[in-house]
C-alpha cells in the first residue's frame, strides 16, 4: 500500500470516528428524551424530532420539559470539550482545561458572589444591582471572575516568564484559592442563599431554561466559529511556538484570545449548569488517542465527545444508579483519575528523555 | 538570495547583535560558527522575522523584508529551531503544518501534491502515518526539514540540525541537507557546533564574535588563528584529503 493510500485510509478512519460520535449523540438524544416521568417510545421521539405530529401533550413534554436538558448537555459538553482541546493546544499542556486552569472555580465564585451581593445589598441603589437582578446577572459575574482568573494567570506568567506548561499549575493553585473563596461565601451565607449556592455548585443539566440556553447559544456560536477559523494557527502553535511565530502567527495574542474565548463560553456554561469538571480533559484526551493532535479532527471530535460524555454521564446519574446524582459529580469521578494518569505519564516520559 | 545589511538587535538596551552582514545564495550552505551566547540563534530569529531587528534590514533578492508580511515571508524563508517538542501527531499531519502560510481553512490538492513530493524525496513514505512519538531522533529531524521544505521557501534556516543526534543520525541528516541543497537549489544557513562537520558540509563559514561577524571564509581556508580568536582555544589544523581538519592541540 502506498503512503498516499495509507494516509487516505487514516483520514477515512478519523472521519468514521467523527461520524460514529455524531450517531452516538443522536442515539443518546433519543434515549434521554424517552425517559422521564413516563416513557415515550423511541420512534415517537424520532418523529417528534423531525417535526412530525405525535399529539400535542407529548410534543409539549418533549420540547418544553425534556429538550432543554438535552440541548444543555450538547451545548455545555461541546463547549467544555472544545475549550479543553484549544487550551491544550495553545498552552501546549495535556492537562489544560477550563476546570484545571481554575476558570470553572473562579466562575463559580463569581456566580456565588453575585448571589451574596444581592443578599447583602452591597450594590443597592447602583446600576450593578439592576444588572445583578437581571436574568444574566449571575452569568455576567461568573464571566467577570473567570476572566479575572485568566488575567491573573497571563500576567503572572508574563512577569515570571514561566513556560506555558507551568501556567497550568498556576491555574490549579488559582482554582484552589477561588474554591476557598467560594467556601467562605458559603460559610457566611444564610440558609436559603447557601442552598441555592450549593445546589448550583453541583453541575446539573436540569437547571437550564430555554432563555438561558439561547444566551449560551449566542455565545457558543461565535466562539466555536472562531476556534474553527484558527485551526491551522493552533496546529502550528502546537508544533512549536517559534515555528508558529515564523509563519506570522501572533502566538501571544492568539493564546490570550483563545483563553478569553474559552473562559467566556465556560463561564456561561457554569452559570447555567454549575461546575462540571473534567469534561474538557476527558473528551480531548480520548479523541487525541484516535485522531492525533491535528485540530482539523481534534476540535470537532472534542466537541462531539464532550457532548456525548455529558449526555451519557447525565443518563448514568439519573437512571442507572439507585439514587439520582448530579452530572458534575459523575464527570469528576471519571476525570480525576484520568488527570492523575496523564500527570504520571507525562512525568515518566520527561524522566526517560 | 538572502542577505542582511548592517543588521543589529538590542534586548533591553543591551546590544546583542550589531553590524551583521551575512548572505546566502541558492544552492549554497553557509555555517554560522562561534561560541555560545554570541547571538547565532538571535540572528536566525531576526532573519525569519520572529525578532524585529533594531537596526539594519533583511533582503530576499531585492525585496525588503520590512515590507512583507510574516506570513508571506514564511514563503521565502523557512526556519527549523533547535529543540522542537514531539507532539502526538502523525508525520503527514505535522508536515502539513508547513503549508499553513498557504492554507486558509481547507487543504488544497496543490498543498497535498507539494507535501507528497517532499515526503517522497526525503524517503519518508513508510513513516507517513506514524506518530512522532515513535520516530528515532534522525527521523524526527528529517520530518522537521520536510516541514520547512513544504513552505517552498528559497532559504532554509537550520539551528544546530544535528546537535541532538547520534553519529549515524547526524551523518544521515547532513547527507539530506546536502541533497536538498543540490536537488532543489535552496540556500541553507545553519548554526553548527561541530567545526569539522561544518567544514565538511558547508561552502562558506561565518565566524561570529562579540555580536557581529568576525570573519567570513571559504570552508577550506580555516586557520588556527581564526579558531583561537573566536573560541579562545589552541588547535591544530591538519589536511585531510584536501580539506582542513581540526584536532585539539596536545
Amino acid at each position: 500500500m502506498s503512503a498516499e493510500e495509507e494516509y487516505d485510509r487514516f483520514n477515512r478512519r478519523r472521519g468514521l470516528f467523527l461520524t460514529l460520535l455524531a450517531v452516538g449523540i443522536f442515539g443518546l438524544i433519543v434515549v434521554t428524551l424517552s425517559y422521564g416521568d413516563y416513557f415515550i417510545p423511541y420512534d415517537e421521539i424520532i418523529k417528534c424530532l423531525f417535526f412530525m405530529d405525535i399529539g400535542s401533550t407529548q410534543h409539549v413534554v418533549i420540547w418544553n420539559i425534556r429538550m432543554p436538558r438535552v440541548v444543555a448537555g450538547i451545548l455545555v459538553g461541546s463547549a467544555l470539550g472544545v475549550s479543553g482541546a484549544v487550551m491544550q493546544s495553545i498552552l501546549r499542556n495535556p492537562l489544560a482545561s477550563p476546570y484545571t486552569l481554575g476558570i470553572s472555580n473562579s466562575a463559580a465564585f463569581g456566580a456565588a458572589f453575585a448571589l451574596m451581593a444581592s443578599y447583602w445589598g452591597i450594590f443597592s441603589g447602583t446600576v450593578i444591582e439592576e444588572v445583578l437582578s437581571g436574568v444574566y446577572g449571575m452569568s455576567l459575574f461568573a464571566f467577570i471572575f473567570s476572566l479575572l482568573a485568566v488575567v491573573v494567570i497571563v500576567i503572572l506568567s508574563r512577569i515570571t516568564m514561566v513556560t506555558p506548561e507551568a501556567m497550568v499549575l498556576m491555574g490549579v493553585a488559582l482554582g484552589a484559592i477561588f474554591s476557598a473563596g467560594l467556601s467562605s461565601l458559603q460559610y457566611f451565607a444564610d440558609d436559603q442563599t447557601l442552598a441555592s449556592m450549593v445546589y448550583w455548585q453541583f453541575g446539573d443539566l436540569s437547571k437550564a431554561s430555554w432563555n438561558e440556553l439561547i444566551l449560551l447559544f449566542i455565545v457558543w456560536t461565535p466562539v466555536i466559529l472562531y476556534f474553527i477559523h484558527k485551526i491551522w494557527d493552533y496546529n502550528a502553535m502546537d508544533a512549536d511556538e517559534d515555528v508558529a511565530s515564523s509563519m506570522g502567527i501572533n502566538v501571544k495574542g492568539d493564546r490570550l484570545i483563545g483563553l478569553v474565548a474559552s473562559s467566556l463560553v465556560t463561564a456561561v456554561c457554569i452559570s447555567i449548569a454549575g461546575i462540571i469538571g473534567f469534561v474538557g480533559l476527558l473528551g480531548p484526551h480520548i479523541v487525541r488517542r484516535v485522531v492525533g493532535n491535528d485540530n482539523r479532527f481534534l476540535i470537532p471530535g472534542s466537541m462531539m465527545l464532550g457532548a456525548l460524555i455529558l449526555l451519557l454521564a447525565d443518563m448514568v446519574g439519573r437512571f442507572l444508579l439507585p439514587v439520582i446524582i448530579p452530572v458534575g459529580i459523575i464527570t469528576s469521578f471519571l476525570g480525576g483519575p484520568l488527570f492523575i494518569y496523564i500527570l504520571i505519564r507525562g512525568y515518566r516520559r520527561n524522566a526517560e528523555n | 538570495m538572502l542577505r542582511t545589511e548592517g543588521l543589529g538587535f538590542s534586548y533591553r538596551s543591551k546590544k546583542v547583535l550589531h553590524d551583521v552582514d551575512v548572505s546566502v545564495e541558492g544552492g549554497e550552505i553557509v555555517s554560522l560558527l562561534g561560541p555560545n551566547g554570541v547571538g547565532k540563534t538571535t540572528l536566525m530569529k531576526c532573519l525569519c522575522g520572529i525578532l524585529k531587528p533594531s537596526e539594519g534590514n533583511v533582503y530576499v533578492g531585492n525585496t525588503d523584508m520590512r515590507e512583507v508580511s510574516l506570513r508571506d515571508r514564511a514563503k521565502l524563508i523557512a526556519y527549523v529551531p533547535q529543540r522542537v517538542p514531539r507532539i502526538h501527531s502523525t508525520v503527514m499531519d505535522y508536515i502539513l503544518v508547513g503549508r499553513r502560510p498557504y492554507i486558509e481553512l481547507n487543504v488544497s490538492d496543490h498543498d497535498m501534491e507539494v507535501v507528497w513530493e517532499v515526503v517522497h524525496a526525503l524517503d519518508l513514505d513508510h513513516l507517513a502515518v506514524k506518530y512522532l512519538d515513535n520516530l528515532s531522533g534522525g527521523e524526527f529531524q528529517k520530518v522537521q526539514i520536510a516541514r520547512a521544505l513544504v513552505q517552498e521557501a528559497g532559504t532554509l534556516l537550520l539551528d544546530e540540525p544535528t546537535s541532538s543526534l547520534d553519529v549515524s543520525n547526524a551523518y544521515e541528516t547532513m547527507h539530506i541537507i546536502r541533497k536538498i541543497v543540490e536537488d532543489r537549489g535552496v540556500g541553507v544557513i545553519m548554526i553548527a557546533h561541530d567545526l569539522n562537520m561544518a567544514i565538511h558540509l558547508s561552502d562558506r563559514l561565518v565566524f561570529m564574535k562579540d555580536g557581529t561577524v568576525y570573519k567570513e571564509i571559504a570552508n577550506d581556508s580555516v586557520t588556527e588563528d581564526i579558531i583561537r580568536d573566536v573560541y579562545n582555544i589552541d588547535v591544530r589544523v591538519v589536511a585531510d584529503s584536501g580539506k582542513p581538519y581540526i584536532v585539539p592541540k596536545d
